[in-house]
């Protein structure tokens, strides 16, 4: 059976000298009174009760005030590797049966984020990866985790003593011999991590791969599939780091990193941030190792404003600078930045980024089979559906679209469906039941939604430079507007449909050419994964 | 009639599975279970266990309730704002009594169910990885919590794989209103979605498909009604059981009535009382018995002064409040009754499941039920019922007063017993799964 475990009920009594009447504790719960003023003083006085405890599992929970309490419980049990603290007294007891019944305590407090962890029975068989903890000091900006031969090291002083505990039991995945394995991570902006991910897998002979998502908190009001999924929150810890070193990036040989988001954090701690320098030395780090690295740049990370205000005549950067243009400018020029002198092969899956990344490859967005799946032929009739569908109105031009399509729609020429935080699982069948879906008119960037329209036969409209329509291998039958033509092409449209339908129609083989993942595969192959194959490889 | 359709390879996604203690537990258990009997091979997606022995609580002597021909696929998932380990909370939930609010907002947005929409993408990771493995025949996702539904939505849009979806609750609508839930503008396109794909659409009682159909008007013929029931595993009821009319309660003589469920605020137990003591007065037989109230009593663990004071004044009349009781407990409580009191709040939209368990005892049934009850519908043809004719002191009198006149006789009771058999879960997923099995083409 388990540890002995003992069962605490904390108040504090901040600098009253001696308890006030509050809720009494759990049966079977002994209460503790904490007086000291100050909370590092309470700290040491609660732990001075567990220290004078003896060898045991401590589980503790707060009598109240709360406001008190709760930062001193995570303060000590941040602290021990023998403690851990609950939000109520239900969870607490939970996890003191729990613990009496023979769970470990640091797997209990700290499961691994993905992949088993530390198996039961027998211990791992030896050649599994593991996590080292090391006692090596770590001078300031130098990494806390390194990938070694053996799996994963981490400097003692990165962690506490629990998640300490916690990592050296960890193992990960059985290593598949010579194999060749692709990682995307982290954005998986519109699902597309995990859809390159799959167009590897599906279309590259004798390559595994899988993608990784980052979920940050801000601007993630969408949840697109990932084959793993980490939450920013999770992410704070260094033990998820750990995790996903261990479990995500050590078997992989080749990494497909896009925007250059962080999702190391190797050598640093703290709240997810979107470092494109951070990234830069993990990518050093990977190489060094000898796997292989590639960049893509999905749009917002690598679209310099400046330069897309001087090309693009309807640009949003073109009127005035704001807060949100402002960070976009930061994001960019770190990007860029970082992309400076690194010698990795870069990517980007729009056509217009080549405007701003002339180096870098074009793969292809990936829309998925859900969007391919069998949709009545457009027979427009009546007043037709027109949809605008914008994830983010600044940058697909919603206001001049709005003005335009309300318009129309009050004077009975349309119906405009105005929908926004449409699920990309729901969107499928919204695009199916519309007749015209008006995506940007002012980025020019060919998104998903534009794709997902021709895929599923019905008109597309949106703004394509010229320029970067001609990039295009054949001409896309998406019809053109910006914010000067938009009413009157989608007058046009209502007034003679059946001279659009030809265009419609010619969607699905398009859409099926370029975006069903095999393109993406291509380009993917072609430009990193058998280049990374004839420089050969070591691993570890 | 065709044999029934065996060796379909079945997911099942439920959140709610044991050990899952709530209420909602027990509809997947039979589900799962009776197709496991028809020879299907059914493995069911749920989640960690460590969400219900850490996070939330849970029964682990429910799975022995769980077919062993059943396999159990479980899928952690990441606490987040429902952590209770306070080790692992980041210093800003600490030092912020508003962090789950703000983070439970952020969840709202990207999944119509902030609680346990953080499922949906490990959910769909697992449930692509067995499918990719080896190919479902059909999947069934039953809600709450309605993320089960995703990876429906998704194997059946991308693969082509069958659909059926099993609402307990209502996603969409309130059902003591009947008005369009707080979250209805959100979920709309994922009922519209569901109900493209899927093959049929189970709601518990036939006003709630009445009312989707009128929302929804391609999904007639799709919305089908596959009621709640009884199940003897769980229920503490033995329909079997030898019977005597009157002298078995408490009071040693006369007609005993019982109450049994939750007493909560909106039941009418002040007017029950009332009607009690009115029935005693006309009626030596009640005079003689007794009325328990078998149930929690009281809000949150708190009973209010005037419930203590609706209890202390009811003794006279020999009506006594028991609290709650353990399944064992309440067999004798059925074991020990002449009549049933029933009474349910809700409207139209709601049938209860106590009704159920009532229906399966035998017993006769005193049941006050306002005019357009969906419980009136199940009781309906039930051979003793005793219903009031009006919520009303003098009407329930009168029906209590009925009861207890009328002795019922052996083929009466056997009759009850024979409707109420027809109430079992096992009977009605019996028969819901031969119509599946037409619609699906497997018979």
């Amino acid at each position: 059976m388990g540890v002995t475990v003992h069962r605490l009920a904390v108040a504090a009594w901040p600098g009253l000298g001696e308890p006030a009447a509050g809720p009494a504790p759990a049966a079977g719960w002994q209460q503790v009174d904490l007086t000291a003023n100050g909370v590092e003083e309470l700290v040491a006085e609660l732990a001075a009760v567990l220290d004078a405890g003896g060898q045991a599992a401590w589980v503790l929970y707060s009598l109240g005030p709360h406001a008190t309490v709760l930062p001193v419980l995570h303060r000590l049990v941040n602290q021990r590797s023998d403690a851990v603290a609950a939000a109520s007294a239900a969870a607490a007891e939970r996890l003191a049966g729990l613990l009496e019944a023979g769970r470990d305590l640091a797997q209990l407090v700290y499961p691994p984020v993905l992949g088993e962890g530390a198996p039961a029975g027998p211990p791992a068989p030896p050649e599994l990866p593991r996590v080292e903890v090391t006692d090596r000091p770590v001078p300031p900006g130098a990494p806390w985790l390194r990938l070694t031969p053996t799996g994963v090291q981490v400097a003692g002083a990165a962690v506490n003593p629990l998640q300490a505990r916690a990592l050296r039991a960890r193992v990960g995945p059985t290593p598949a011999g010579d194999g060749h394995r692709l990682l995307v991570a982290p954005a998986n902006w519109a699902g597309q991590g995990r859809a390159w991910a799959q167009a590897v897998q599906d279309h590259v002979p004798g390559w595994e791969a899988k993608n990784l998502q980052l979920r940050l908190s801000t601007g993630a009001g969408l949840v697109f599939e990932a084959d793993m999924t980490v939450e920013g929150e999770q992410w704070v810890s260094p033990v998820t780091r750990a995790d996903l070193a261990l479990q995500a990036v050590w078997p992989a040989t080749h990494l497909l990193w896009e925007d250059l988001m962080d999702f190391a954090g190797w050598d640093w701690l703290g709240e997810p941030v979107v470092s494109p320098a951070g990234a830069r030395r993990a990518i050093g780090h990977l190489k060094e190792t000898g796997r292989q690295v590639a960049v893509l740049v999905h749009g917002s990370a690598g679209r310099t404003p400046a330069t897309h205000a001087a090309w693009y005549p309807w640009s949003p950067f073109r009127f005035g600078r704001d807060s949100f243009q402002t960070a976009m400018i930061n994001r960019a020029v770190a990007v860029h930045q970082a992309l400076e002198g690194l010698d990795v092969p870069l990517f980007t899956a729009t056509l217009d980024m080549l405007d701003f990344l002339p180096q870098a490859t074009w793969v292809p967005i990936v829309i998925g089979r859900q969007d391919f799946a069998p949709a009545p032929a457009w027979r427009p009739r009546g007043r037709l559906k027109v949809a605008h569908i914008p994830s983010s109105g600044l940058l697909k031009g919603s206001a001049e679209v709005d003005a335009a399509l309300d318009g129309l729609d009050r004077a009975g020429v349309i119906e405009y469906v105005r929908l926004q935080g449409v699920s990309p699982l729901v969107m499928p069948l919204v695009v199916r039941q519309m007749d015209v879906v008006v995506d940007q008119i002012v980025l020019g960037n060919p998104a998903t939604l534009m794709n997902q329209t021709l895929a599923a036969g019905r008109l597309a409209v949106a703004y394509i430079a010229p320029h970067v329509r001609r990039r295009y291998p054949e001409p896309a039958p998406v019809v053109q507007a910006d914010p000067s033509t938009i009413a009157d092409v989608i007058e046009d449209i209502a007034r003679d449909p059946a001279a659009y339908q030809a265009v419609a129609a010619a969607g699905p083989a398009f859409a099926r050419a370029w975006h069903d993942g095999r393109a993406a595969a291509e380009a993917l192959r072609q430009g990193f994964l058998e280049a990374g194959l004839a420089g050969g490889e070591a691993h570890g | 009639m065709a044999e029934p359709a065996s060796g379909k390879r079945i997911l099942y996604v439920a959140w709610g599975f044991a050990p899952h203690r709530g209420p909602g537990t027990y509809r997947p258990l039979a589900t799962v279970n009776v197709l496991a009997a028809r020879g299907h091979q059914v493995t069911v997606l749920t989640v960690g266990t460590d969400t219900f022995d850490v996070a939330v609580g849970g029964d682990h002597s429910l799975l022995a309730a769980v077919d062993p021909r059943v396999r159990l696929v479980r899928v952690d998932v990441p606490p987040t704002f429902h952590d209770p380990v306070v080790n692992r909370w980041p210093a800003g939930r600490v030092a912020d009594p508003a962090w789950n609010r703000a983070a439970a907002a952020i969840w709202e947005q990207r999944f119509p169910d902030a609680t346990y929409g953080i499922w949906l993408a490990p959910l769909l990771a697992a449930a692509r990885q067995l499918h990719g493995a080896a190919p479902f025949d059909l999947v069934i996702a039953t809600g709450n919590p309605y993320v089960d539904f995703g990876v429906a939505l998704l194997l059946g849009q991308e693969s082509g794989v069958p659909v059926v979806l099993d609402d307990r609750d209502s996603w969409y609508f309130n059902v003591y209103t009947g008005q369009p839930a707080h979250n209805a503008a959100g979920v709309r396109p994922w009922l519209e979605l569901a109900l493209d794909v899927a093959q049929e659409f189970w709601l518990v009682n036939p006003p709630l498909a009445a009312i989707h159909e009128a929302q929804f008007p391609g999904a007639e013929g799709k919305v089908q009604v596959v009621e709640n029931g009884w199940d003897p595993r769980f229920s503490p009821v033995d329909p079997a059981a030898p019977r005597t009319w009157g002298g078995r309660g408490p009071a040693g003589n006369g007609v005993d009535f019982s109450f049994v469920g939750t007493i909560s605020p909106a039941l009418p137990a002040q007017l029950m009382v009332d009607a009690w003591a009115k029935a005693r007065a006309a009626e030596p037989s009640l005079a003689a018995g007794t009325l328990r109230f078998v149930g929690h009593y009281g809000y949150s663990g708190a009973v209010s002064d005037r419930q203590r004071a609706l209890a202390a004044a009811a003794q006279r009349h020999g009506v006594e409040f028991t609290g709650r009781k353990a399944k064992s407990e309440l067999m004798q409580v059925y074991a020990n009754t002449d009549v049933l009191l029933f009474a349910k709040e809700g409207g139209h939209l709601v049938t209860s499941g106590k009704v159920y368990e009532y229906v399966a005892t035998g017993l006769p049934i005193v049941a006050l039920i306002k005019p357009g009850h969906d419980a009136r519908r199940v009781l309906a043809g039930y051979p003793l019922l005793f219903e009031a004719a009006e919520v009303s002191v003098p009407a329930v009198a009168e029906a209590m007063v009925r009861a207890a006149r009328h002795q019922p006789t052996e083929a009466e009771l056997a009759a009850a017993r024979q409707y109420g058999a027809g109430y079992s879960r096992e009977a009605i997923f019996t028969r819901a799964f031969d119509r599946l099995d037409r619609t699906l083409g497997w018979a």
